[in-house]
This record gives C-alpha cells, structure tokens and sequence, in this order.
C-alpha cells in the first residue's frame, strides 16, 4: 500500500481511479475564470481515460475549453470518518462532430445534469490520483486481502 | 433570448435561467449550506485549478473548514479567492441543487472568531487540521434542477 508521505493518507493507484471513476455519474470539476476558481456539478463518462461530460455553448465550461481543469469525485462515510477522493487534472478539448465514435461511445453514458446541454467536453488527464482515508479505530476496517 | 415552450417558468416561479436552471434566492442557498456537511472547495494553485473535498461548517455565513499544510492553507494564507461548493444531486432523477460560495479565504487567528470555529461540529478530512479556514462569502449563487424543467419527469414504474 502506497502512503503519502506528507499526510499519511493512503495513495489509490491510478488503475484503481480508472475503476472508481468507471463506477460513478457525477462529480465535480473545477476551472478558473477570471482567476479565481469555480466548482460545478457534472454527469460525465469516462472514454479512455478522459472524462466527457456535457455543457451549455457559452457556459463557464464551454469558455475554459482550451485550459486546465480539475475534476472530482468521492465517497464519505461522515459517521466513520473513512472515505476516498479521486482527482483527474488536465486539458479541456470540445469534442467535435469529427470525433464521432466518441460522441457514440459516450452518448447515453455521459447524461447531462439537464437535458439538452449540446455541447460536449473531454478533459484530457495529465494526471489521475486517488487517496484513501480508512474508518477510524473505533471501526475497524476490515482485513487487508494480501495480509 | 426566450426559453423553449416546454421549459418556459410558469408566472409564480422561481426564476430560471438560460440553462433551464432554477436560481436558488440568498437565503435558501445559505439554509442549504447550513444543512450540508460535506464539500468541495476549488484554489487557484500557480494559476491552476485543484479541487478537495471538505467538511465544513458555517460560521454566520461563512463557510469554515479545517485543514493542514497544503494547497489549501497557502491560498488561505495568502488571502486568495476560494470557492466552495456543495450540492446534492439525484444521477438517477436528474433532480438536485448545487450552491456555490466564493471569496477571499483567512486563516482564523486567536481570537473570537477561532474560538467560535472550536464549536463548529468539523473535523479535518486528513490530518491534524490545526488550521481553521474561513471563507468571506462574498458571492453566494444556487441552482436546482427540478424534475419536468428541461427533461423528462421519471416514470413512476
């Protein structure tokens, strides 16, 4: 098991972030615009290993098309303070009418929030992380399965 | 700009905006914060983006989350724009809200203000969190989606 070894949090590999991110529908991603950052709710699917989602042509996402983003997904049990993030950074691309077999693919996976939002974007990961908080003592987790 | 016939807000209702969004008013995005205990906050790290998830908790109307070194506490520290945002959203219904909060974040110094945040239910997601940030709720904004605005209504079966 990897540690970071700053906060002593449990490193998820990225295999596993595949996985997790594969399993859920909605997260959070965030952009900067006009320098200070923003977070919106999105559905999105994953294609490869971009995360697409749908948007509004001239919405904040639409606009930071071309620049950095930062999504997010997680999990918390708030009752035994256990739980895991996973973080997708990278590039907004449009996807195009070209890029057709995408559009296919992701087409009824990437469910927009509301229906009807054209326009659909694909965040180009330069990095896929994942840290794990396990339960507290007072709930043990359960064994490890390589113990 | 007109909405679609079948997106169209009836006269009494809350105000929709272009995306077929409802806006949440003020006061109902500040209850739904109260009520909400987990969110993510984005910063601006060398011009890029990083969102985390964090517990918070309000203090007035500002949101206050603990942390620890990090990327967090040198945005707060450094007093830059942060924005949180918490949402409960229905994948399924494609029914929920969202509500965003920005504005400059400050480490709480000794003082009443910390000692108001010590009350506060919270507990760091990682760490020690020795660090109480708060964040100015400067600009507050809110939207629902509301199952029959814009998609269709799920069937009962």
């Amino acid at each position: 098991m990897l540690v970071d070894g700053r906060t002593g949090v449990e490193v998820i590999e990225e295999r596993e972030c595949l996985t997790l991110l594969a399993a859920e529908v909605v997260g959070r991603v965030a952009v900067i615009e006009g320098g200070a950052p923003l977070v919106l709710p999105v559905n999105y699917a994953v294609d490869g290993s971009s995360i697409v989602f749908r948007t509004d042509a001239g919405s904040k996402l639409d606009a930071a098309r071309g620049g950095a983003a930062c999504f997010e997904i997680d999990s918390f049990d708030r009752e035994h303070h256990g739980g895991w993030s996973v973080v997708v950074r990278g590039r907004l691309e449009l996807v195009t009418a070209r890029d057709q077999p995408t559009l296919e693919r992701v087409g009824d996976l990437a469910e927009p929030w509301i229906a009807g939002r054209p326009t659909v974007v694909r965040l180009v990961p330069w990095s896929i992380t994942g840290r794990r908080l396990r339960p507290t003592a007072a709930d043990p987790a359960p064994p490890p399965a390589e113990a | 700009m007109s909405l679609p016939a079948d997106v169209a807000p009836a006269a009494d209702a809350a105000p929709i905006e272009h995306t077929g969004l409802e806006l949440i008013d003020a006061e109902e995005c500040f209850r739904l914060l109260g009520a909400a205990r987990l969110g993510r906050v984005a910063v601006s790290v060398d011009a890029l983006p990083a969102v985390f998830p964090v517990h918070f908790a309000l203090l007035g109307r500002d949101p206050v989350f603990r942390t620890e070194a990090g990327a967090k506490l040198t945005a707060a520290s450094a007093g830059n724009i942060i924005c949180l945002e918490a949402d409960d959203v229905d994948a399924e219904s494609h029914t929920g809200w969202s509500v965003m909060v920005t504005g400059p974040a400050e480490v709480l110094r000794p003082g009443p203000d910390l000692d108001a945040a010590l009350e506060l239910p919270l507990r760091p997601w990682v760490g020690s969190g020795d660090a109480f940030v708060r964040i100015g709720a400067a600009l507050v904004s809110g939207r629902r989606v509301v199952s029959g605005v814009g998609t269709p209504a799920p069937s009962a079966g």
